[in-house]
Parts: structure tokens; sequence; C-alpha cells
């Protein structure tokens, strides 16, 4: 018996008349031609076959993962292989030693993945930043209005997985100063007059999500500011799971040389907290933040 | 030591023959096992293997087969290695693929970390369109993903 229906109908025109007859609907088969694009330039990402990707994905930060894991489907499912979140684990708490990393992974289920968004943590792939602001009056003298300044300044802190901390205030931009928080960071010509960033030391209380950092304070710069050890107190949130990216300030100290009591310093009402703000897409996260400052200029 | 002077002829996918010293293209697994089984070995055919991607994969295995006898310093190396890796992504893509098949380890692991690199800090949007992927998520499926990678995203 001859079969007289084709699976795919491949004519171009819609007009068959005859096909009337046997009450035919017919589909103009585009799909061919939607088809030719992607693949047309050589190889693509889907030609690299798992084990290549399974590499690839082996040298990424976590939230590079997660950024590939919203690619497509395969890449989805490659990024969710417990290897990633094993090694990104061990990276995020170094300290811990295997054993009592294993003992943890445990209390997630047996999740790396789970443990890395549920455990609270520290964040190393970015920097906290804080922005403060007042207005300062500027001079009267023979003039109707009064000037006043708006003045800006950031105060950022940056965490590393072996217990030191940097930080630094400056009135410079985050897109600017952020260069200048690395710990090897020696200034560059253009960078000499620029306040210096202070190396400290932190502890983190997972229980009780409680940040302490401590540092020795300098500024060769000005030699008015007397030296000093400043302690601030914080506590970790995360505004949704996994972010740990909101450092609550509850008490911040100074110690100044040649002096045993601490001065404390009020709390900044309209800066009560620090934002995180990745490396990656730094810029853009910086303008969505603060969306008054102007970020395009650099 | 008599394979040190030996040449093996290697044969691309687009029928290049390509002679080289064995002890160079031993840097590949693949080779020095197919050398290894068969004593007399003239050519080898890659068919998966097109002829300017062997030849860059040559190029790799002569260099750092050199640098057993003469040393260079690990900045020349990585300077060298740099260079050789300023190529368009469809070679990028094909020397990743020709390092698996022949299984040269240390150009595989270089041209992966050449890729991790170019993933890094882009957008999911952005790597779809440096790989020439298709998004094949369903638009629920995309706001589900979304909403379980939030913390790395929008604050």
């Amino acid at each position: 018996m001859v079969d007289y229906e084709p699976s795919v109908v491949k004519f171009h025109l819609y007009d068959r008349p005859w096909l009337s007859l046997y009450n035919r609907n017919l589909t103009l088969d585009t799909k061919e031609t939607r088809h030719d694009t992607p693949v047309s330039n050589g190889p693509t990402g889907d030609c690299l076959s798992d084990d290549i990707i399974f590499q690839i994905f082996s040298r990424l930060s976590p939230s590079d993962l997660a950024a590939c894991s919203r690619v497509c489907r395969r890449w989805n499912s490659l990024s969710f292989d417990p290897a990633h979140w094993k090694r990104i684990c061990l990276e995020t708490w170094p300290s811990g030693g295997y054993l009592e990393m294993l003992k943890s992974v445990m209390s997630y289920g047996g999740s790396w993945r789970r443990m890395f968004l549920e455990r609270p943590h520290l964040r190393f792939d970015g920097v906290y930043i804080s922005r403060h602001q007042y207005i300062r009056m500027g001079l009267t003298e023979g003039k109707y209005k009064q000037p006043v300044f708006l003045v800006t300044y950031f105060r950022f802190l940056r965490f590393y997985p072996d217990g030191v901390c940097i930080l630094l205030t400056s009135a410079d931009k985050p897109t600017l100063a952020v260069k200048r928080l690395r710990r090897n960071w020696s200034p560059s010509a253009s960078e000499r007059d620029k306040a210096t960033p202070c190396t400290g030391s932190y502890e983190f209380n997972e229980t009780t999500k409680q940040v302490t950092v401590i540092s020795s304070v300098k500024q060769p710069k000005y030699p008015d500011m007397r030296d000093a050890t400043v302690v601030y107190s914080m506590e970790l949130v995360s505004t949704c799971r996994g972010a740990n990216d909101r450092l609550y300030v509850q008490s911040h100290f100074s110690i100044y040389e040649n002096s045993d009591c601490p001065v404390f310093h009020s709390k900044d009402k309209q800066t009560k907290y620090y934002n995180f703000i990745p490396f990656r897409c730094f810029q853009e996260r910086c303008s969505r933040l603060f969306p008054e400052e102007d970020f395009k200029t650099e | 030591m008599n394979t040190e002077s030996k040449t093996v002829k290697l044969v691309s996918s687009d029928n290049e023959v390509f002679e080289v010293d064995t002890s160079i293209v031993s840097l590949s697994e693949t080779i020095k096992n197919v050398l290894e089984d068969t004593e007399d070995t003239e050519s080898i055919p890659l068919p998966n293997v097109e002829g300017r991607i062997l030849a860059k994969v040559i190029e790799y295995c002569r260099y750092h087969s050199l640098l057993k006898t003469i040393p260079q310093s690990e900045e020349d190396i990585e300077r060298w290695d740099r260079e050789f890796l300023n190529v368009d992504q469809p070679t990028l893509f094909h020397l990743i693929l020709a390092a698996n098949y022949l299984d040269i380890k240390s150009l595989l692991d270089l041209t992966c970390k050449r890729v991790a690199d170019m993933i890094k800090g882009k957008k999911p949007e952005e790597i779809r369109k440096e790989f020439n992927i298709v998004n094949d998520f369903t638009p629920e499926e995309e706001e589900e993903v979304r909403r379980e990678n939030a913390w790395c995203e929008d604050p």
C-alpha cells in the first residue's frame, strides 16, 4: 500500500487547491531556515563535550558558575556537578580541614552546593562598600546666600580567606578606589597623594554571624591624624539565599595612640550597613547601588 | 633511545601531511600509545583534526618539548603560551577538541583556562553570544534559574 501522507510537507506555497478535497491543512516548514543561523559560524559552545565543559567550569568562581547555569539547559545541569561546589566550599572555608568539611556538608543533606548557599560566609569575590554623606556649611562673608557642600565619601572593606582584611576610607568613587584594595598595593604615580588602605584582621562567628574587624590605622599623608587601632563589630545578613551581601555595623570604636580609653563613634544614621559589590560587572553594580553618582566618566 | 631521531607522518582530516619527530609528538598520549603499540608506524591518520589546527598543535608540542633541553623562565613560557593562544574563537574551540582527542593535558589545561577567562564577569546573555549558544529555557524555567541564582545577580 502506498502511503499518501508525507510526514513533512515542504511546499512553499499554501495554495494547493486539490488538497482541499482531502481536508488537509498545510503548514509551511520553516524549521530548516530557523536552525541555520546559530550553527553557521563554525563550532559553538554546544560542540564542547561534557568533559571539556567540566574542565572549564572547574576554573570558575561561584558567581561565574552561577552565570553559566543560566545560559542553557545543558550548562545548567552541568553546573550542578558536586565536584565544582566541593572545590568552591573548600576555597570558601579553607581553614576548616577536610574531615571537618565532610562533617559539615552532612548537615546540608550532603549537598556541597546547598552548603555554599546556606552556610553563612563572608564573600571574597568583591568588596563591601558603604556610602556616607554630610552637609558642610560654606563661608558666608559678604554674601547673601550661604553655600553648602554635600560631602560624599565611601568606606570599603575587602576580606581574604586567610583572615586578612583591607580597610579604606576615601572620597574617590568605588570604581577608582577598588584598584587600591589589594594586598600587594603600592601607590602608582597618580595615587601617591591618596589615602592609604590599611591591612587588618577579622574574625567571623558563623553561629552569631558576627564579624569583628581590627586594624591599626596610619595615614602618613595626614600628619595631624593620630595613629589608632579601630574595631568594628558587624552582623552579616543575606538579602536572598546565599547572598551574604550586607554588613550591619553594630559598634565602631577607636583606641588612639598613647591612650587606653576607647572612643566610640556614633552610628551613621543614613548608612547603617555595608553593601556587597562583586568584582564582576563592578561599574554596573555601583551605578545601580548609588544611582546619583556618575561612574561613566572613568 | 633509538626513537629520538625517528619521524612519523601525521595526516590531518583534509589530507595534509606533517612529518615530525616522534619525540615532539609524544607529548600527545594518543600518538604515544599508537607509536608504542605498532613498532614501525609510518603515518598516523588523524581524521578529527584539520590541517591548520594540527599545525598549531605541532607548534605547541615543538616548543614545549624543546623546554626539556633548553629551560626557559616561567614568564617566558607564559608569554609564549599567551601569544600562542592569541587566536579567534573557532580556532580556540578546535584546539580544545584537538587537545582532547590527542590527549595533550597541558594544552587542554591551557585552552580551557583561556575559555574560563572568556566567561569571567560576563552575564548569561553575553556568554550565549560569545559562544553562540541558543537559550533553550522556557520563560518559566528561565525565571526559575534566575531566582535560584539571585544571590549573585541583582542586589
